[in-house]
């Protein structure tokens, strides 16, 4: 892949990840992420939310004086969040109920914020769509994972359907702290470790290694 | 015009306010009735659910017509007083709801009772739709109405393993139903004084419990003294 619009993805996606490199949005990654479900449906309304309203800044970008500017950023973004809402609310009550407070607060998702400084205020409209989209997608990818190590150790479920018996973290009982906010720190943690040791191999300059090369038992 | 002039900026706020206003005022508008109508089904899917009665929610025009269908009642001192449907409709659009209110239907079974009942939770009050056979010794079923517990803790209380330990519970002699620890998969005994509480969520638990008792106990109180 090539071009402004390829080069685009890999960043968000990434190098660049929301998550693992600008560790942005961390409070939802905490909260929404022991269901897989519901997990689901809130990045991709962070993911919708973030590209509109990355879209929609940049068609009025230079119109905006520099002491409103986070005031308009905000307002924008209010506004995608409300749209989300109330057609979640009358179209897919069970959804809107099952997120609850959730919805609302996409609005305080610092990646969005971050995305609309970052980009979309330089930008124009279709390639600021993209760099938001492709941002929620970056951020989506990480909170799936999670959300997936989660609900199967701390339920024994994926999506709702029983995988592992119900006694198989401990007896009689799930592991609880799976469920609980506390185990997604330690989970962020080690995909941050893992991703940054990956990273970092990979842009350190390949030294030449005879010794390793000719190896062999000694 | 200079872009940082207080002029420019006032105009600007004001413009991009109310172009971003008016579609959420006329998508709000539009979607009202059927966020209203959305509201009333699931409410009457609980209290048709916590009586044992048939409701999908996928076919919202039986379940309101099920639920116009069963003898509404408010509370008046200690006793029990009838409303119509249109009575707690009418209430619900002046923005003060008939509360509590309660329900009755005759049905094969004999009597069922219903009714609301709020309570503290872990992060904010916990509305339970519950229901009783004719004299209160045993539980028809459990809904949670609303509840924002915490979702995978005690938001469990809305899944089917916590709701269906309910149906046919038998309402201790004591009058208070005893929460315990169990397998995670509900307890099956209909019979005992206990059902299985949320494991991790002790303040839920604990506030389900609470609410659960305070209402058979005013259940009993109430049908005991008749209906007017």
């Amino acid at each position: 892949m090539s071009g402004p619009y390829a080069k685009v993805f890999r960043e968000n996606v990434f190098t660049n990840n929301p998550i693992l490199v600008q560790v942005l949005g961390i409070c939802s990654t905490l909260a929404v992420t022991n269901m897989l479900s519901n997990t689901l449906i809130m990045t991709v309304g962070v993911a919708l939310v973030t590209a509109f309203s990355s879209w929609t800044l940049s068609l009025i970008n230079t119109t905006i004086p520099r002491k409103v500017r986070m005031i308009v950023q905000v307002l924008i973004i209010s506004f995608w969040t409300i749209i989300v809402d109330i057609l979640l609310r009358a179209y897919a009550p069970e959804i809107s109920k099952s997120l609850g407070p959730y919805v609302g607060l996409i609005i305080t998702n610092c990646i969005i914020m971050g995305r609309l400084e970052a980009f979309a205020q330089a930008n124009k409209p279709a390639i600021s769509w993209w760099d938001g989209f492709t941002a929620g997608l970056g951020y989506m990818l990480i909170l799936l994972a999670l959300a997936v190590v989660r609900e199967l150790l701390g339920f024994g479920t994926l999506l709702g359907f029983q995988i592992f018996p119900l006694d198989f973290t401990s007896t009689g009982n799930n592991w609880t702290i799976m469920v609980m906010a506390p185990s997604a720190f330690f989970l962020v943690a080690v995909i941050v470790w893992v991703s940054k040791t990956a990273q970092l191999k990979k842009s350190q300059p390949k030294a030449p290694a005879p010794a390793a090369a000719t190896g062999g038992a000694k | 015009m200079n872009k940082e002039s207080t002029l420019y900026v006032v105009i600007f706020s004001l413009i991009v306010t109310f172009v971003l206003v008016l579609p959420l005022t006329v998508a709000n508008v539009l979607t009202k009735d059927l966020v209203e109508q959305n509201k009333q089904v699931a409410s009457a899917v609980s209290i048709l659910q916590a009586m044992g009665l048939p409701a999908d929610k996928k076919q919202p025009k039986q379940v309101l017509a099920s639920y116009d269908g069963l003898e509404k009642f408010k509370l008046d001192g200690k006793s029990l007083v009838p409303v119509t449907t249109a009575d707690v409709r009418a209430a619900e659009k002046s923005g003060f709801p008939i509360q509590p209110l309660f329900y009755k239907t005759t049905g094969a079974s004999g009597v069922i009772w219903a009714g609301t009942f709020t309570g503290p939770g872990l992060w904010g009050n916990i509305t339970l739709a519950l229901g009783f056979d004719e004299k209160i010794e045993r539980m028809t079923g459990f809904q949670a109405v609303a509840q924002v517990e915490t979702p995978g803790l005690g938001a469990r209380i809305s899944e089917p393993w916590f709701i269906n330990q309910f149906t046919g519970q038998k309402v201790p002699a004591s009058g208070t139903v005893k929460f315990v620890s169990g397998s995670g998969a509900g307890d099956a005994n209909k019979d005992n004084d206990t059902v299985d509480g949320v494991t991790g969520a002790t303040i839920t638990t604990n506030g389900t419990r609470d609410i659960i008792n305070k209402a058979i106990a005013e259940m009993k109180e109430l049908t005991a003294g008749g209906v007017q």
